[in-house]
């Protein structure tokens, strides 16, 4: 990733559909982002060579107050912006639906996850609560309901560039489709309290018969 | 002077004039200098949390609670009680100066809304001397974390409380500008010569008059919450969602509130010295006014972009985001552009003014980031958003309002600085700033307000790296300092008249006079001759109110002495603001011609009048705001609550109805009043205000009943949603009731004794202006509330 050596996921071999959603916008904007910030910055410094102030030469104060009216300018730096501001937008709107909408696949799993002061839980099915670290099996289309049981937190897997809101009383939905064999963290990225900093944990892509066996041999907490 | 000539030691004398000063220069000293105080401290506290967080875990020296209290308060203090005043600084000292104004149009309001600013920091700072520390939950304060239930310390109700007289500051700051420059533009500064600071003193002001009410709504919930028992936030259906809304329809356009005023500055000292006038100036002014402004307001909901809210609206709120970048970006080109063709001088406020030009478009391309749905998914909550909006607050914003303290420092002490100190103090700020907040942008998955993290993340490097920027920074800081002090003890070079050969017309007048306007005249050569000596009166009442106001706050949290003192306090100062009037004890030096009035006709009326007609008019638009606010708090909680007791099971309506009746007639007798008063019918004006009286008074003792009726039937404060809403909003429209009746009192008062004639009788009229807007409210209320 450009601009970012640290975001981890790059070192994966194939990127999560997520991942590669999210790369592919953030590309343009980062881009087209350096790129205008590169020719405003060129455009300032020449100006400010090409007219600072040489000796002998100094204008009348008057003339700063003159009328400078002009319409051109303006117009042409809305259009050219207006350009590229479409140009990213299109990318994020082109994007979001897949983002936010998982795939109607039969083979995808439910998992609730909710986060409390300071620790998250996965729930796999009305009898079986877990809290984190918790295991999900590999190639499998995961959707998270995410919710809270007392402040805002909020459930972010920074790896698969996912992250939403927990909020009590209501239910947000991220989806992820892990194709690497690895553990991931979870982290809470909504200041809730004293514990915010270490409400950390891990979610372990794993394949699916380890997961049988771990789910199974849990005890719901 | 005067104070002396009374007979006062000097030291007294010193301090009777900056505690009851009302001139709008002395004001603004004070804006100023409280500010930097309240930097002080929201600094030291910055050091603090780079101090925790220059090295992982196992790194100890705060406390994660003493971190939380220290990300809330520098937040807090940062944003509401040192950027946005050091603005409203610059704006109450230069404002009247460049407009050819003698004062701001109510100089009283001005040091109230002062010490109301001053005593709403110290009672939200005071949360550091409370059991439990300050407030912990962020400087968004978000919900449920700031209820009782998970914020238990008295820390976040100081908060609260301290916000609540912040909003009443802001308001009351708004509407005294915004008429300053509406009525009290002098001769020949018409709008297409208003100087850009004022105009964007303009803009800045319109947007607080409409956010902040929306803010001081979910406050007063919030205050309500954490006192009374009611439910507003802890209850699911209002909570978060609520709270963040009601929040960022203020916190967002706050972001333009902060900026604007560095820009106008920005924009004077680009003129100055580059010596070429603005580029598309008009154009410039358009955009922001018309499309920055508006839209600041539309697009709060991308703070909200995770929280669930309706797709659609996500992806209309991006869009909007993205054309709100429009403005932002002309406000850059027209500056630069604005330098072609001049002769530039590289002095130490334009070095500032450029450098804030240029973290603006860093700080603004890397907000088009976050302004992504889809982005804001990977970058919502972490060190990238706070490397975004520190390149806005402190690098836009702080560095514009520093090139304005460069620029006008020789006009407020008539001295002139070391340009050596000041352009060491360029240097180090630049490189230590961006050392700080650059880093942050790499750190793309290390959340916010965390007090520590683990050495396997790699993000160790970073912020060691901004912890020794930070240092830099804070360190570089007292380069200023020294420059201030040395300035305002009058050590070193005194200023010529006008060092920079500004043709701003606040240079006009003599710099070491700042008790002299100078004559309204704008774009004549500066000579000379000075106004004569003329300052705004002291008065005592401002002071006392707000720290009556102050001691009820702290009162609350720290014990029934300071409350009792408090209420004695305000209750005296109040009484005393009415008596001076009654007296016409407090009045504005000489009468000015208005120039231009447009766009308010001016009929007839002498000039106070007017004035307060427009401010009026002004406090009613944001009043109507604040009940907006109200009524779409009970429009959001019936929304998503459908479980609520059948119209009739709980509430007497009939009982309400009557009582809603009396309120009507009121404002019936109310009219005749005013209509007696035209003519000029003094004996039966003054039975139609008593009548008005009893009515008013008769609806506010039926409304006590019904509480009454309410509390013994075992529903209260604490009935869940219906009960924390009723008493919500009969208890905001009872004290609006027993405002207006306080004001009626005064006026029966001025009544009975033939002060109102059917020539003067502006402050009736303004009145009835006010009652029957409390009317209409309660009339659409009532029903909403009741029958719904």
């Amino acid at each position: 990733m450009p601009g970012s050596l640290v975001l981890s996921a790059s070192a994966l071999q194939t990127p999560p559909p997520s991942v590669q959603l999210f790369q592919n916008v953030w590309n343009w904007y980062y881009y087209l982002g350096v790129a205008s910030g590169a020719i405003t910055f060129g455009i300032m410094i020449y100006v400010l060579y090409r007219y600072r102030a040489r000796s002998g030469k100094d204008l009348p104060a008057a003339k700063s107050r003159e009328v400078r009216e002009t319409w051109k300018g303006p117009i042409i730096t809305f259009a050219l912006m207006g350009i590229v501001l479409a140009a990213v937008a299109a990318q994020t709107l082109m994007a979001l639906p897949t983002y936010d909408n998982p795939p109607d696949n039969p083979g995808m799993m439910k998992v609730g996850v909710i986060g409390q002061q300071f620790f998250w839980s996965f729930s796999y099915s009305d009898n079986k609560t877990i809290a984190c670290p918790c295991e999900v099996p590999v190639g499998v289309e995961i959707v998270f309901n995410v919710t809270s049981r007392d402040v805002n937190h909020q459930f972010g897997l920074p790896d698969f560039r996912v992250k939403t809101d927990a909020i009590p009383g209501h239910y947000n939905i991220v989806w992820i489709q892990p194709n690497t064999i690895a553990n991931y963290t979870i982290q809470c990225f909504e200041l809730c309290g004293v514990g915010h900093a270490t409400m950390i944990s891990t979610m372990a892509v794993v394949s699916q018969q380890t997961f049988d066996t771990w789910l199974n041999s849990t005890a719901s907490s | 002077m005067e104070a002396v000539k009374e007979g006062y030691s000097p030291t007294l004398a010193w301090l009777r004039k900056w505690l009851f000063t009302t001139d709008h220069k002395e004001v603004g000293l004070l804006y100023f200098w409280t500010s930097i105080w309240f930097v002080a401290i929201g600094g030291a506290l910055a050091g603090l949390m780079r101090t925790q967080l220059a090295f992982p875990a196992p790194w100890d020296v705060l406390s994660a609670s003493a971190y939380n209290q220290a990300v809330s308060m520098h937040g807090l203090i940062m944003v509401l009680l040192f950027l946005s005043p050091l603005g409203a600084a610059f704006s109450n000292y230069f404002v009247p100066l460049q407009i050819g104004a003698k004062d701001v149009a109510y100089p009283r309001f001005n040091a109230f809304s002062y010490w109301m600013y001053l005593m709403a920091g110290i009672v939200m700072i005071s949360g550091f001397f409370a059991p439990g520390g300050a407030a912990q939950a962020g400087w968004t304060n978000y919900a449920p974390l700031n209820s009782i239930t998970f914020s238990p310390g008295p820390g976040e109700s100081l908060v609260g409380l301290g916000l609540l007289m912040l909003w009443g500051s802001l308001t009351m700051g708004s509407v005294n500008l915004i008429v300053t420059i509406l009525t009290m533009r002098g001769p020949g500064m018409t709008w297409k010569k208003l100087p850009p600071f004022t105009w964007m003193t303009l803009f800045t002001q319109i947007l607080l008059l409409f956010s902040v009410p929306s803010i001081f709504a979910g406050t007063l919930a919030l205050v309500t919450d954490r006192t009374l028992g009611t439910v507003f936030f802890l209850n699911p259906a209002g909570s978060t969602i609520l709270w963040e809304n009601m929040w960022w329809f203020f916190g967002h356009p706050e972001v333009y509130v902060v900026v604007l005023p560095a820009f106008g500055a920005i924009a004077e000292v680009m003129m100055v010295f580059t010596g070429r006038p603005i580029y598309a100036k008009q154009a410039l002014m358009i955009s922001v006014g018309l499309i920055m402004v508006p839209f600041s307001f539309s697009i709060y909901a991308h703070h909200m972009f995770l929280t669930g809210i309706n797709p659609l609206q996500r992806e209309f709120i991006d869009l909007n985001t993205e054309i709100n970048t429009l403005p932002s970006g002309l406000l850059v080109i027209c500056m630069i552009a604005t330098a072609i063709g001049g002769a530039i001088k590289f002095k130490a406020p334009l070095t500032f003014a450029l450098a804030a030009l240029a973290v603006f478009v860093i700080g603004g391309i890397s907000g088009v980031f976050d302004s992504s749905v889809l982005l804001d998914q990977e970058l919502r909550g972490t060190y990238q958003v706070v490397g975004h909006f520190h390149y806005i607050m402190v690098g836009a914003a702080e560095f514009g309002l520093m090139a304005a303290i460069y620029y006008w420092l020789p006009k407020w002490t008539g001295m002139m600085y070391s340009g050596a100190v000041a352009k060491l103090h360029f240097i180090t700020s630049f490189i230590f700033f961006n050392m700080t907040f650059f880093p942050m942008f790499y750190l793309l998955e290390m959340p916010r307000r965390v007090y520590t993290y683990l050495a396997s993340t790699g993000w160790g490097s970073y912020n060691f790296i901004e912890t020794l920027g930070a240092y830099g920074f804070i360190i570089s800081q007292f380069l200023l300092l020294y420059v201030l002090v040395q300035a305002f003890r009058h050590k070193g070079q005194p200023a010529p008249p006008n060092p920079w050969k500004s043709a701003g017309p606040e240079w006009t007048s003599d710099p070491k006079s700042y008790i002299d306007n100078y004559p309204a005249v704008y774009a004549s050569a500066p000579s000379g001759e000075h106004a004569p000596h003329v300052m705004t009166p002291l008065n005592s009442k401002p002071f006392t109110i707000s720290v009556g106001l102050g001691l009820i706050c702290l009162g609350l949290i720290f014990g029934w002495v300071l409350l009792g003192a408090g209420v004695v306090l305000g209750a005296y100062g109040i009484y005393g603001w009415a008596k001076d009037d009654l007296s016409s004890k407090f009045s504005m030096p000489g009468e000015e011609k208005a120039g231009e009035t447009w766009p308010f006709k001016h009929d007839g009326d002498d000039f106070g009048a007017w004035r307060m007609k427009v401010g009026t008019w002004l406090f009613l638009a944001s009043d109507l705001v604040f009940f907006s606010a109200i009524g779409g708090l009970l429009l959001f909680v019936r929304l998503h609550l459908p479980d609520w007791p059948a119209v009739g099971s709980v509430f007497d309506i009939p009982l309400v109805a009557f009582n809603t009746l009396v309120l009507i007639t009121s404002g019936l007798t109310l009219m005749l009043a005013v209509q007696d008063a035209k003519e000029g019918k003094g004996a039966s004006m003054a039975k139609w205000l008593v009548a008005t009286l009893v009515l008013g008074g008769s609806f506010l003792i039926i409304s006590g009943f019904e509480w009454v009726e309410q509390f013994a039937k075992q529903f209260t404060f604490s009935s869940g949603m219906p009960g924390s809403t009723f008493y919500l909003m009969t208890g905001i429209s009872g004290a609006h009731v027993f405002a207006g009746l306080l004001m009626l009192t005064y006026i029966t008062k001025k009544g009975i004794s033939g002060k109102i004639t059917k020539e003067n009788n502006s402050g009736l009229r303004l009145f009835s202006l006010f009652w029957m807007f409390v009317i209409a409210m309660i009339v659409v209320l009532f029903p909403a509330l009741y029958l719904m």
